[in-house]
């Protein structure tokens, strides 16, 4: 298949967080560099050379962006500067934005005001909503009835989180279609690869293989893996816990402090943890794998920070049972944010939830296809 | 004590500098920090690209010195100090390191080495053999006088009562030498880039990965072993790999110019290789390859002709393998764009060149470039001038450059120093 030339596509790249990858002189150091780059999976210097040509097509539908774990070693060695890591952080950027059916996404990684305003504007609008709406007392442990009403933020948050739903099956749609994963599963058993990716999902081993043969040894505070699986992790506690609290809810008319309640403060600190230990790690010792860390990316690690402090507040709250308007306006906050979050989830670096694992999967099925053993 | 021009360095630029001012009836006073005259050229095997031995082309030119009647050496002697003087003439405060013997009595006889019992690591075989704690630094020095390491020296005293001109002194200090010159000639030379720079190739880790001027010294007809060897074992090796760029053109290591001499070391080296190993496999891993003065090409050709693997890629890490041996792993370009291990007995890192000296430790205003070389502010027209009046540069103290070019530099350094004697003197 022809490639299409496009030397506008570089500075489009750069946009996205790329450093000067035009300084680039293909070398092959990072590709010979680093730990994950196999027969088959060739990367960096290849989407470095495809980002040369503009070959838009073949950017956008590459797994390799999402088999790159940023330990940022190529960066480090690059003889030219041009930063290979920074590069295919951006390129996944670069992929998320063109999956997002509004096509905010572009402007929203490539424009930091633009995301600020939007991110501001969408916390007034849902806090403002919420309080606006008048509710009756069905509910009589509520406990911040002073300003807000418990269906305000139900029935806000199924809506947000419809509209999830359909923008997300949008996208991946979208990510299907142009990833060419179909005909690599015509006539194929995919459950091998699916255990796969599930046991490299639970385990992050990838990630790992990536640390291991990093010549700097890496303090276990600042591992970006251990950061990830507590971040992971403690998402994941979450919502089991949300789940748990729903059914019991609604089954039975309140909530128990096991399982649910235990799993979900469990979940949350390592939440907070891993997402404190990734904001301080990007603050204090800007290293190759983040030093371009795009304002759109700091802002979710600085939404998920808010949310599990203020998350945790609410818990206190609620456990000892004290009234106070200042705590409704927490939980107003909490949840504005929170549905901010949710409705803004494929556009931010959040997606990779979804377009990691399938690019994994598209992976695993290349080199398992036949004649790749 | 007066001179015309003290010229700091004696390798193959200050030798040839200086011998060409004496030539003009100049009188020079020329300095070099080591036991022995002949700087890294002595060091080599053979020089490209016409395979000349280097110690029999470098030799002729240290005996020319030695004994030139308008040329005073000073070995084992460095340059402290250089005071500009009013009159535009320079004062110099040169320090005479001990070698612990009494020069003007010591007639070379060796016997102070047969007899001593401690070896140390030869410094002039790159660690590669071993010395005596006093010995003469290698066969062909000049002069032939034994120098004695304090440090590892036990002090036994068995030199001394070996020595039958009784010159040893084992209470020996540094002597201050002050000069006066008209102009000051810095020839001052390169060292290799730091072997460990890059953790990912094992440099100063791994045994069998070493540098070019160690390779070069397994090659050179009297070296360490007399033969090709690696290191970790004594094995005749039958694959070995060189690096390129290891040191220089690599922005993450400081050393973003090319050191112009690597490529056109590392074809000789493989050259010779094949030479003395006809049945080895020799690859060079290159980035491009720069083979651009008088003959360098038809050399490559030929190196491509003999057989040696030229693979365009970047060697990204170097890690044990089984046995000692070693473990580059590329990417390949050629055909296919994959990473690739590639399995050698023996990896020679080429090893860019960096200044050995920092003229500033003089305190003198003389400026050098970003990349620390010191600096021609003239370069096209006038290479030898430094924003130093007075004081003139050549060889790779300005910048890298093999011997062909640094023999030019320093002819034309020495007829430039020459012209502003003449003008101070008129």
């Amino acid at each position: 298949m022809a490639i299409q030339i496009n030397p506008k596509l570089l500075p489009d790249l750069m946009a996205y967080g790329a450093g000067d990858i035009s300084a680039c002189f293909n070398c092959g150091n990072c590709t010979a560099v680093c730990a994950l780059s196999e027969s088959g999976a060739s990367f960096p210097r290849r989407m470095i050379r495809m980002g040369q040509l503009g070959a838009k097509k073949e950017l956008l539908s590459a797994a390799e962006p999402w088999l790159c774990y940023a330990c940022g070693e190529c960066s480090q060695t690059c003889p030219r500067a041009a930063e290979p890591a920074e590069y295919m952080a951006s390129l996944r950027r670069f992929q998320i934005a063109h999956l997002d059916p509004t096509g905010m996404g572009r402007l929203w990684f490539k424009v930091p005001a633009f995301a600020l305003l939007v991110s501001l504007a969408l916390i007034g609008v849902f806090g403002a909503f919420m309080i606006s709406v008048k509710g009756s007392k069905v509910f009589p442990e509520w406990l911040f009835s002073n300003i807000v009403a418990y269906e305000a933020i139900h029935h806000v948050g199924m809506i947000v989180g419809a509209v999830l739903v359909v923008l997300l099956l949008m996208s991946f749609i979208t990510l299907v279609r142009r990833s060419g994963i179909l005909p690599l599963l015509k006539g194929r058993n995919p459950l091998g690869a699916l255990l796969w990716l599930g046991k490299e999902m639970v385990t992050m081993k990838r990630h790992g293989d990536c640390e291991a043969k990093s010549v700097k040894p890496i303090p276990k505070h600042k591992d970006p893996r251990l950061i990830h699986l507590g971040i992971m992790w403690g998402f994941i506690g979450l919502a089991i816990a949300t789940s748990l609290d729903f059914l019991f809810i609604y089954f039975l008319g309140f909530t128990v402090v096991w399982p649910a309640r235990i799993i979900g403060t469990i979940g949350g600190l390592a939440m907070l943890a891993g997402v404190s230990a990734a904001i301080w790690r990007r603050v204090a010792d800007p290293e190759a794998g983040t030093r371009h860390t795009r304002f759109a990316d700091g802002w979710v690690l600085f939404f998920l920070w808010v949310l599990a402090v203020t998350g945790f507040w609410l818990e206190v709250v609620v456990t000892i049972r004290v009234q106070n308007i200042v705590h409704d306006w927490v939980l107003i906050l909490h949840a504005a944010m929170a549905m901010e979050l949710v409705l803004l989830f494929g556009m931010t670096k959040m997606a990779h939830v979804i377009y990691r694992p399938f690019m994994l999967l598209k992976y695993r099925l290349e080199q398992t296809a036949v004649g790749n053993g | 004590m007066k001179y015309d021009t003290l010229v700091i360095g004696a390798g193959i630029a200050g030798l040839q500098a200086a011998l060409d001012l004496a030539e003009q009836g100049r009188q020079v006073v020329l300095v070099e920090k080591n036991p022995s005259i002949g700087g890294r050229m002595i060091s080599l095997s053979k020089v490209y690209p016409t395979l000349d031995c280097a110690s029999c082309i470098t030799t002729p030119r240290m005996a020319s010195v030695a004994h030139h009647p308008n040329i005073t050496t000073l070995t084992y002697t460095e340059v402290k100090q250089v005071i500009a003087q009013p009159d535009g003439t320079y004062h110099a405060h040169i320090s005479k390191k001990p070698r612990f013997i009494e020069e003007d009595k010591c007639i070379g006889c060796k016997r102070c080495e047969e007899v001593c019992p401690v070896y140390i690591r030869d410094d002039f075989e790159h660690n590669l053999g071993a010395k005596k704690a006093i010995s003469i630094p290698f066969t062909n020095a000049i002069p032939q006088f034994p120098v004695l390491t304090p440090d590892q020296c036990t002090w036994c005293g068995a030199c001394a009562n070996a020595c039958p001109v009784d010159c040893i002194d084992y209470l020996q200090e540094p002597r201050d030498i002050f000069v006066e010159v008209g102009a000051v000639l810095v020839a001052t030379g390169f060292e290799l880039t730091p072997f460990n720079a890059k953790p990912q190739y094992g440099g100063g880790v791994l045994p069998n990965v070493i540098t070019s001027l160690q390779g070069e010294r397994l090659l050179a007809p009297h070296g360490p072993f007399g033969r090709v060897l690696r290191p970790s074992d004594g094995k005749v090796p039958d694959s070995i790999a060189f690096v390129q760029c290891a040191g220089s053109r690599d922005a993450s290591l400081g050393v973003p110019y090319c050191s112009r001499v690597c490529c056109m070391y590392a074809i000789k080296q493989a050259m010779l290789l094949s030479g003395s190993l006809p049945t080895a496999d020799i690859t060079i891993y290159y980035m491009d390859i720069r083979a651009f003065g008088k003959g360098y090409e038809a050399f490559y050709q030929n190196a491509k002709a003999m057989g040696i693997n030229f693979v365009k890629a970047k060697v990204g890490r170097i890690r044990a393998g089984e046995d000692g041996n070693v473990f580059l792993r590329i990417e390949r370009q050629e055909e296919s764009s994959q990473p690739e291990e590639m399995n050698h007995d023996l990896v020679i890192l080429s090893l860019g060149m960096k200044p050995q000296w920092n003229p500033k430790t003089l305190a003198w205003d003389m400026e050098t470039d970003l990349d620390g070389f010191v600096k021609s502010p003239d370069a096209p027209m006038d290479p030898a001038t430094t924003t130093c009046a007075g004081v003139y540069a050549c060889g790779t103290a300005t910048g890298p450059k093999d011997i062909v070019d640094t023999i030019i530099e320093a002819g034309n350094a020495a007829m430039v120093v020459g012209n502003h004697l003449a003008r101070g003197n008129a």
